[in-house]
């Protein structure tokens, strides 16, 4: 077997250990730490391969890049996984299910980003939200937690239905289902061009819905709120990150940039997706629909990336430099997010922007923490949001795309003003002290938040060695 | 003049699979839709024999009618209430209601006759075949499976593990609290 398929392997035999272990004794530690060691082991290997991936076949590619991108799914689970100890031990369910479908989530992603065929990425991505579905509705008597398990069943089905009609018409053009043979080619011109710019269509719908773009947007508020907190987390991150690298690879290899049509979509998605996401979080009383809805801006924020792709050889260098900006903002948006989430993680009483109020008097280190994090959303300087959204910045500006560069900047003033609602509400005086006294402040949570801290002002402060090794993968 | 005949039932199935999917999403009693649902389904294996893909037109029949089948059954076994299910069966069964489905089914049963001994056989093998597409047989799906794509069968393989897992647990959780809740009322 390729060595490169080594971390997903890895995955799969740490899943399989624990279905072994519930057949003869149900353990919530070893299951934890059968997770844990396999998400380590699999971690490990990615790096040490790192330097060495150069392959391709004809299900999956595995370059510098994809295999980055692998690093930075592993290292944002091996995050969350580090809370899912505390957080498990206090649902009333039985917990070794949960590591079982959190690794298949994870195994998907993996399955997903580095795919290169269609029927590699659509069995990675139905694998990955079957898993969800699981995760979701897990807290079952939670009447939140199985509508929203119901919605998620539904909206990813029809999104998949839609991914594969649109590939379905893809392949009756290109006779292939491989990425790579995508490319256009004028000479044996089967379809016209519309139906082509359909299947296009068909295809980004699909991967609107996983990433909760504008007209597909309104799933996410409920999910957040209704699914347990770590499902929130994956789901905000692995989902997205996943979903967003396979729009990426296949704008690119399809050069779909060049029907203006399409370039017109992304704009108009990219700009409704600032403004309304940023609109809807302006007055939001409830913390996880605020990061439903933040989230929400900042993959309109990225889709900026895919409208500066440009297949001309002249400009290659700029090419790279858009590569860089993707990979400086994936970075940036999930640590920061990861961080948010495990500080919600550590305040499993606190559910909306009241409960917040005199966070920062009893519990210092954590309201410090969950401040940076808000303004490293918000894109505040010596932050590593900042830097992500100054390499976007600067990456707009190079090409010119006038139109989406002020409505990033226009959104981003209106998204200020909400995430500094929340630092504001941490200041005020508690209203009621009872359930500041619950907050679990253990040592363990608080090497967490340093770790999360100095990944996020580090590398704000000093992003030269990121973005170095962001240029040579990229290069 | 065989490439037309076969342009001309494949038209026509076709159109028994559009017109059988309206019927199901728009039939009011669930049998009535699960009925147009399987016509549907042999509608799409005949398609799929046309194109010479004889494999796949019987994992759509296997697979797709005879599970619908068989879910149906358990379905009415399991909702059995004595005579007053067997009014309620006599009711849903009536036969003017299941004609359009039979009028359907037996559309494709005449095509399918049609194609199997009416079709001229001066055309040598590629008989029932559209042209430029050879029949896939067997063999083939089998080693390009367990070949280049052999990394899919293990991806389905944890892709319904993962499903049977979800299943079982969102099924298995609201039992035992319920259980619970009976033996706090005890």
């Amino acid at each position: 077997m390729n060595v490169n398929y080594y971390p997903a392997f890895i995955l799969m035999c740490g899943a399989l250990m624990i279905l072994i272990q519930l057949c003869f004794k149900r353990s919530h530690i070893t299951s934890y730490l059968i997770s844990g060691l396999s998400l380590f082991l699999a971690l490990l290997t990615q790096l040490f391969l790192q330097n060495h991936a150069d392959t391709s076949d004809v299900l999956f590619v595995l370059n510098a890049q994809t295999s980055f991108v692998s690093l930075l799914l592993l290292m944002v689970v091996g995050l969350i996984w580090a809370q899912l100890y505390h957080w498990l031990k206090t649902i009333n369910e039985q917990k070794e299910e949960y590591y079982l479908l959190f690794l298949f989530t994870t195994i998907g992603g993996l399955i997903m980003v580095s795919s290169n065929h269609f029927a590699s990425f659509f069995l990675g991505l139905e694998l990955m939200s079957l898993s969800f579905i699981g995760l979701i509705a897990y807290c079952g008597p939670d009447q939140k937690a199985q509508e929203a398990g119901i919605k998620y069943l539904i909206l990813s089905a029809l999104a998949s239905a839609f991914i594969l009609m649109g590939a379905a018409i893809l392949y009756l053009q290109f006779g292939s289902l491989s990425f790579s043979n995508l490319m256009p080619n004028t000479s044996s011109q089967i379809l016209p061009p519309w139906a082509i710019i359909t299947a296009i269509i068909f295809i980004f719908t699909g991967l609107f819905f996983k990433l909760s773009l504008v007209p597909c947007h309104l799933w996410v508020a409920d999910l957040f709120e209704g699914a347990p907190l770590v499902t929130a987390a994956m789901l905000a991150t692995l989902s997205k990150l996943a979903a967003f690298i396979i729009l990426w690879r296949l704008v690119t290899l399809g050069h779909w940039q060049q029907y203006p049509i399409i370039i017109d979509i992304l704009s108009m998605v990219a700009i409704a997706s600032m403004f309304i996401g940023n609109f809807l979080g302006l007055l939001q009383k409830n913390l996880l629909r605020l990061m439903a809805y933040s989230s929400i801006a900042h993959f309109g924020y990225l889709l900026i990336v895919l409208l500066l792709i440009n297949n001309n050889a002249i400009e290659f260098s700029s090419q790279s430099f858009n590569t860089q900006t993707l990979f400086f903002y994936l970075v940036a948006y999930l640590f920061t997010l990861v961080g948010v989430f495990s500080i919600f993680m550590q305040l499993p009483k606190i559910k909306t922007l009241d409960d917040l109020a005199g966070l920062f008097w009893h519990h210092p280190v954590i309201a410090i923490t969950l401040m940076l994090l808000m303004l490293s959303l918000a894109g505040i300087p010596l932050t590593l949001g900042f830097m992500a959204k100054f390499y976007l910045v600067m990456a707009a500006v190079s090409q010119q795309l006038w139109l989406v560069l002020s409505a990033l900047v226009l959104s981003s003033i209106i998204g200020l003003f909400y995430y500094l609602r929340v630092i504001m509400a941490m200041l005020k005086t508690p209203a009621d002290e009872l359930k500041l006294k619950e907050i679990n402040s253990s040592g363990s949570s608080l090497s967490l938040n340093i770790l999360i801290l100095f990944l996020v002002i580090g590398f704000g402060v000093f992003p030269s060695s990121l973005s170095q090794f962001i240029q040579q993968i990229s290069g | 003049m065989l490439d037309n005949m076969l342009n001309t039932i494949f038209i026509i199935t076709a159109a028994i699979i559009l017109i059988s999917a309206l019927l199901t999403i728009t039939a009011h009693n669930v049998v009535h839709a699960l009925l147009y649902l399987v016509i549907t389904m042999l509608a799409v294996s005949l398609i799929f024999f046309i194109l010479g893909a004889s494999f796949a037109a019987a994992l759509q029949i296997i697979i797709y009618a005879g599970a619908i089948m068989v879910l149906f059954i358990f379905v009415t076994m399991m909702l059995h209430q004595g005579e007053k299910s067997l009014a309620q069966e006599r009711h849903l069964f009536h036969f003017s209601t299941s004609i359009t489905a039979l009028f359907l089914s037996s559309m494709l049963f005449f095509e399918l006759i049609f194609m199997l001994f009416l079709t001229p056989t001066d055309s040598a093998n590629s008989r029932v075949t559209a042209p430029s597409s050879a029949i896939i047989t067997v063999k083939d799906i089998g080693t390009q499976l367990y070949g280049p794509y052999s990394l899919l069968v293990v991806i389905s393989a944890l892709m319904l593990l993962s499903a049977l897992i979800t299943a079982i647990h969102i099924s298995k959780s609201p039992v035992t609290s319920e259980i619970k809740t009976k033996a706090d009322n005890l």
